[in-house]
C-alpha cells in the first residue's frame, strides 16, 4: 500500500513539474562576446551584466525563463550553427554577422524584424530615441548596412566592431620610430610611410607585424585584403553599386553582378595592383603567418617580441590593458595613395574595416514555437539604452552604436576609426561565397609562398571569380539587370 | 535442456532436409529479437547516414531548403577541383609514409618486448607503449603545434642551441615542409591498437619454433626474417589496413595543425569534405567526396585482403 502511495505521489509530482515546465516560456539566448562566464586566472573579470539583466527580466516576467547558450570553442562557429539549425535546437536569439545572415536567409533560418523595429520600445524611456519607434534608437546608417537586398532587416545591431593595429611604444621608440599620430586615425600619412617604418623595424631585427593568415581563422588577412581591394577600385566602385545608392559595403549581389556584368575582373590593372600591394606588405608579417592563430599572434605582441598586432581592437582592448606591461597605442591603416598605385590616386583616407557587422538575430524557432512576441520583447528590453549601457560599461567589447550611450573610456581611441568610410569590398567570403573566400585565401597563400606565380594566380582568380559569381547568381535568382 | 544447448545440437538432428529460413527465424525468434536493438541502432546511425550521403551526392544541397537534383554534376566538379586533386596526392604521400612507419615501429617495439628476459619488464614496457592511448589526440596535436612554432617552438630552439639555426623555419607554414611536419606528428609512431595486434601475433608464435631456431644457431635478424615476419604477416597486414582506414578518415590532425595549408599543401579528402559541408554549406558536394572516400577505402581493403591471402 505504501509503495502504491509513494508511486502515486511521485507521478503527481512529475505531472506537476511537467505542467509547470510547459507553462514557462523558455528563451534560449546566445549573447556571444558578452556571455557571462566564471572568472579564470587569465580572465579574472568576465562579463556579468547580462546575468543581472536576465534576473531582472525574469522577475518582471515570472512566466519566462532565459537560458544562456555558449557557442562551444571546440568547434567552429559555422559548424555549430549549421548543426543546431539542422537539429532545430538553435537559440531563439543569436549574435550574428549580417553577411552570414544574408547568405543563410535562403533557408528561412531567421525572422525578418521589419514589423517589430517600427513599433515602440516600452523599455526605452520617454524622450529617448527609440521610445516611440524602436529603430530610432540606432542610427540609420546601421540599418542601411544590415538591410538585405530583398528589403529584410534581420539584425538589431547595437555596437560596432573596430579593427586596429596595436603598437608597442617602447619597441617603436627603440627603433627610432615616432609614436605620434600623423593623422586623426593613423601613425602614418600613407601606405609607403608605413612600409618604410616596417622596413626599419625589420632591419632592427624585429618581425614587424603579428597577424594570422591561417585559413581556419583568417580575419586579419581578410581585413587587409578588403582595404587594399577597395583602395585600388576606389574610382570605379560606384558603377558596381545598385543605382541610386550611396557609398556602402557592397552586397553579395552587387559583387557577383559586377563580375558577371564585366565591371570587375582579375585581369583588371587594378586587380594586378591589389596583388602587388599585398605582396609588398607580406614580407613584414610574422614568420609562419600562414599557420599562425590569432592567439599565437597575440602572444608575440604581448610578450614584446613583435611591435605591431593587427586585431579586433575593441574586443582585445580589455585583454591588452590587462596583459601589456608596456605602453601601447592603437593606429589604423594609412590610406593607400598614388604613391603606391595610380588607381588609388583619389584616396584621401583609408577605409574602415568592421563597423556595424554584428548584431542580434531572432531565429525561426521563435515563430515555430509561437513565442516570437515574447522573444522580441526580451530583445527590446536588452537593447534599450538603460540596459545596454550596463552591458557595455561592465565589459567593453565593441563601440556602442545606440544613440545616447557613452563610449567607454577604454574604447575612446577607436571611435575616430568609425568615422572613416566603410570599405566597399568586404572580407573575401561575403564578397561572393564562402568557397570563393576560402579558395582566394589559399591562392594568395600559394602565391606568397612561391607555389604559383602572379600570372597563374590571376588566371586562377579569374576562373574562380566567374564561377562563384555565376553560381551565387543562379542560386539566388538575381537578374543583375541594373 | 537449455535453449543454448539445444542450439548447439541442431546440426546433428537437422538431417538432410534443412528447415526453411522462416521456420528457423521463428524457432530462434528470441535470439533474433535480442539482435533487433543493435540492428536498429546500426541502421539509424550507420547505414542511414551512409546511404543518405550517397543519395545526396546527386543533389545541390546547402543543408537547408536548397535541395536540387544535379545528377553527376558534383562528381564532375570533383575532377576539376584543385583542392580535391591536391588532397588525393597529399593523402597518398601521408598514407604510404604512415602505413610503413606505423607497421615498422610497432613491430620493432613488439620484437624488443618479446625478446626481453624479464616478464616484469615486459609488462612494464607494454604499459608504457599502451599508455599514450589515454592521451587525447587534440592534446597531442597542440603539443606538436607548439613544437613546430617558428618563434618559440622546441624544434627551432633546439636547432638554435646546436648552432643550426639556419635550418629553422616555419615548419607548418612552409609548403616544402608542411606535409612532412604533419606526417612526423606522434613520432615514434606507436599506435596502440596496431602495436597490440602485432605483439599478440608475436606472442602466438610457438616457443618451440623459436627455440629450435636458436638451437640451429639462427641469429636474431634471421629469426625475425624467416620466422617472425612470415608468422605475423596476417597481423601486419591487418595493422596496415587499419592504419589506412583510420588515416583516410582522419582530418582533425590536419585541421588543427595547418587547416590544409599553406595553399593546399596539406589538404586531405576528409578535411575537404568537412569544409565543403560545414564551411561552404555544400552538403551535396561533401557527400560526393564521402562516396569517393568510401570507394578508396573499399579499394584499400580489397587490396590488402588479396595481399593478405597471398
Amino acid at each position: 500500500m505504501k509503495l502504491m502511495q509513494t508511486l502515486g505521489l511521485t507521478l503527481l509530482l512529475l505531472l506537476g513539474m511537467s505542467v509547470y515546465a510547459q507553462d514557462k516560456t523558455v528563451i534560449y539566448f546566445a549573447p556571444g562576446e558578452y556571455l557571462p562566464t566564471a572568472p579564470t586566472e587569465t580572465n579574472p573579470n568576465p562579463p556579468t551584466a547580462i546575468t543581472q539583466l536576465i534576473a531582472e527580466y525574469e522577475a518582471a516576467n515570472p512566466d519566462v525563463t532565459i537560458e544562456l547558450v555558449e557557442i562551444p570553442e571546440s568547434v567552429s562557429a559555422d559548424t555549430w550553427r549549421v548543426t543546431v539549425f539542422q537539429g532545430g535546437n538553435q537559440p531563439h536569439i543569436l549574435t550574428n554577422n549580417y553577411i552570414r545572415v544574408w547568405q543563410e536567409s535562403i533557408n528561412d533560418w531567421y525572422m525578418p524584424l521589419n514589423d517589430y523595429i517600427s513599433q515602440p520600445n516600452p523599455y526605452i524611456p520617454e524622450g529617448t530615441p527609440g521610445h516611440e519607434q524602436w529603430q530610432d534608437a540606432i542610427p540609420q546608417v546601421v540599418w542601411d548596412t544590415t538591410l538585405d537586398s530583398a528589403g529584410n532587416q534581420y539584425l538589431v545591431t547595437v555596437d560596432a566592431v573596430a579593427v586596429g593595429l596595436f603598437f608597442n611604444k617602447d619597441l617603436l621608440s627603440n627603433a627610432g620610430i615616432s609614436t605620434e599620430f600623423a593623422t586623426d586615425t593613423s601613425l602614418w600619412t600613407d601606405w609607403e610611410a608605413m612600409l618604410a617604418d616596417m622596413e626599419s623595424l625589420k632591419t632592427s631585427g624585429y618581425e614587424p607585424l603579428a597577424m594570422s593568415m591561417s585559413t581556419a581563422v583568417p580575419f586579419a588577412y581578410n581585413w587587409i585584403d578588403g582595404v587594399a581591394l577597395t583602395s585600388v577600385y576606389r574610382d570605379s566602385i560606384e558603377s558596381m553599386f545598385k543605382p541610386g545608392s550611396d557609398w556602402h559595403a557592397m552586397s553579395q549581389e552587387e559583387g557577383a553582378c559586377a563580375i558577371t556584368n564585366g565591371l570587375m575582373s582579375a585581369k583588371d590593372p587594378q586587380f594586378s595592383d591589389f596583388i602587388d600591394i599585398l605582396s609588398g606588405f607580406e614580407p613584414y608579417w610574422i614568420e609562419g603567418y600562414a599557420a599562425a592563430t590569432p592567439d599565437e599572434a597575440y602572444r608575440l605582441f604581448i610578450t614584446g617580441e613583435v611591435p605591431f598586432l593587427l586585431t579586433n581592437a575593441a574586443v582585445d582592448m580589455a585583454k591588452v590593458l590587462r596583459d601589456a606591461d608596456f605602453e601601447f597605442g592603437v593606429s589604423y591603416f594609412p590610406p593607400i595613395t598614388a604613391a603606391t598605385s595610380e588607381h588609388a590616386a583619389n584616396n584621401d583616407t583609408s577605409f574602415l574595416v568592421g563597423g556595424f557587422t554584428s548584431g542580434y538575430t531572432i531565429t525561426e524557432r521563435a515563430e515555430r514555437e509561437g513565442i516570437s512576441e515574447q522573444v522580441v520583447d526580451f530583445l527590446m528590453y536588452l537593447t534599450a539604452q538603460p540596459q545596454w549601457s550596463q552591458v557595455v560599461t561592465d565589459a567593453p567589447r565593441a563601440v556602442p552604436t545606440l544613440i545616447g550611450l557613452d563610449v567607454p573610456d577604454a574604447l575612446q581611441p577607436l571611435t575616430a576609426f568609425l568615422d572613416l568610410p566603410i570599405r566597399a569590398f568586404k572580407d573575401p567570403d561575403p564578397r561572393l561565397t564562402k568557397r570563393y573566400g576560402e579558395e582566394h585565401r589559399r591562392l594568395m597563400q600559394e602565391f606568397f609562398t612561391g607555389q604559383i606565380d602572379k600570372t597563374q594566380l590571376l588566371n586562377a582568380e579569374e576562373t574562380l571569380m566567374k564561377r562563384e559569381a555565376a553560381k551565387t547568381i543562379a542560386e539566388n535568382s538575381w537578374t543583375c539587370d541594373y | 535442456m537449455s535453449r543454448v544447448k539445444r542450439m548447439h545440437e541442431q546440426p546433428k538432428v537437422s538431417g538432410p532436409k534443412r528447415a526453411t529460413l522462416l521456420a528457423r527465424v521463428i524457432r530462434y525468434r528470441f535470439l533474433y529479437l535480442a539482435l533487433m536493438p543493435a540492428l536498429a541502432l546500426l541502421l539509424v546511425f550507420e547505414w542511414y547516414p551512409a546511404l543518405s550521403a550517397f543519395y545526396n551526392s546527386f543533389f545541390l544541397w546547402n543543408g537547408g531548403k536548397l535541395h536540387v537534383f544535379v545528377g553527376f554534376e558534383n562528381y564532375r566538379y570533383l575532377l576539376q577541383d584543385r583542392a580535391f586533386m591536391a588532397s588525393l596526392r597529399n593523402l597518398s604521400f601521408f598514407l604510404i609514409f604512415r602505413i610503413i612507419v606505423q607497421a615498422l615501429f610497432p613491430f620493432l617495439a613488439a620484437e624488443l618486448i618479446i625478446n626481453l628476459k624479464s616478464d616484469r619488464w615486459k609488462d612494464w614496457w607494454k604499459i608504457i607503449f599502451v599508455f599514450p592511448m589515454v592521451v587525447p589526440n587534440i592534446l597531442m596535436y597542440l603539443i606538436w603545434r607548439f613544437v613546430y612554432n617558428p618563434q618559440v617552438g622546441v624544434l627551432n630552439k633546439t636547432l638554435e642551441l646546436i648552432g643550426l639555426e639556419s635550418l629553422g623555419r616555419a615548419w607548418l607554414a612552409d609548403p616544402a615542409t608542411a606535409l612532412w611536419a604533419v606526417s612526423f606528428v606522434r613520432f615514434p609512431w606507436l599506435p596502440t591498437l596496431q602495436f597490440l595486434i602485432i605483439l599478440g601475433g608475436l606472442q602466438a608464435i610457438p616457443k618451440e619454433v623459436t627455440e629450435s631456431a636458436k638451437l640451429d644457431g639462427a641469429s636474431w635478424l634471421a629469426r625475425i626474417r624467416f620466422i617472425d615476419l612470415p608468422m605475423v604477416r596476417g597481423q601486419l597486414i591487418l595493422a596496415m589496413l587499419l592504419t589506412a582506414i583510420f588515416l583516410t578518415q582522419r582530418f582533425d590532425l590536419f585541421l588543427i595543425l595547418t587547416d590544409g595549408g599553406p595553399g593546399y599543401s596539406t589538404m586531405v579528402p576528409a578535411l575537404h569534405l568537412y569544409q565543403s559541408a560545414f564551411n561552404f554549406l555544400e552538403f551535396g558536394y561533401a557527400s560526393a567526396i564521402g562516396v569517393i572516400m568510401f570507394v578508396i577505402m573499399l579499394g584499400l581493403t580489397v587490396l590488402n585482403m588479396r595481399f593478405g591471402r597471398g
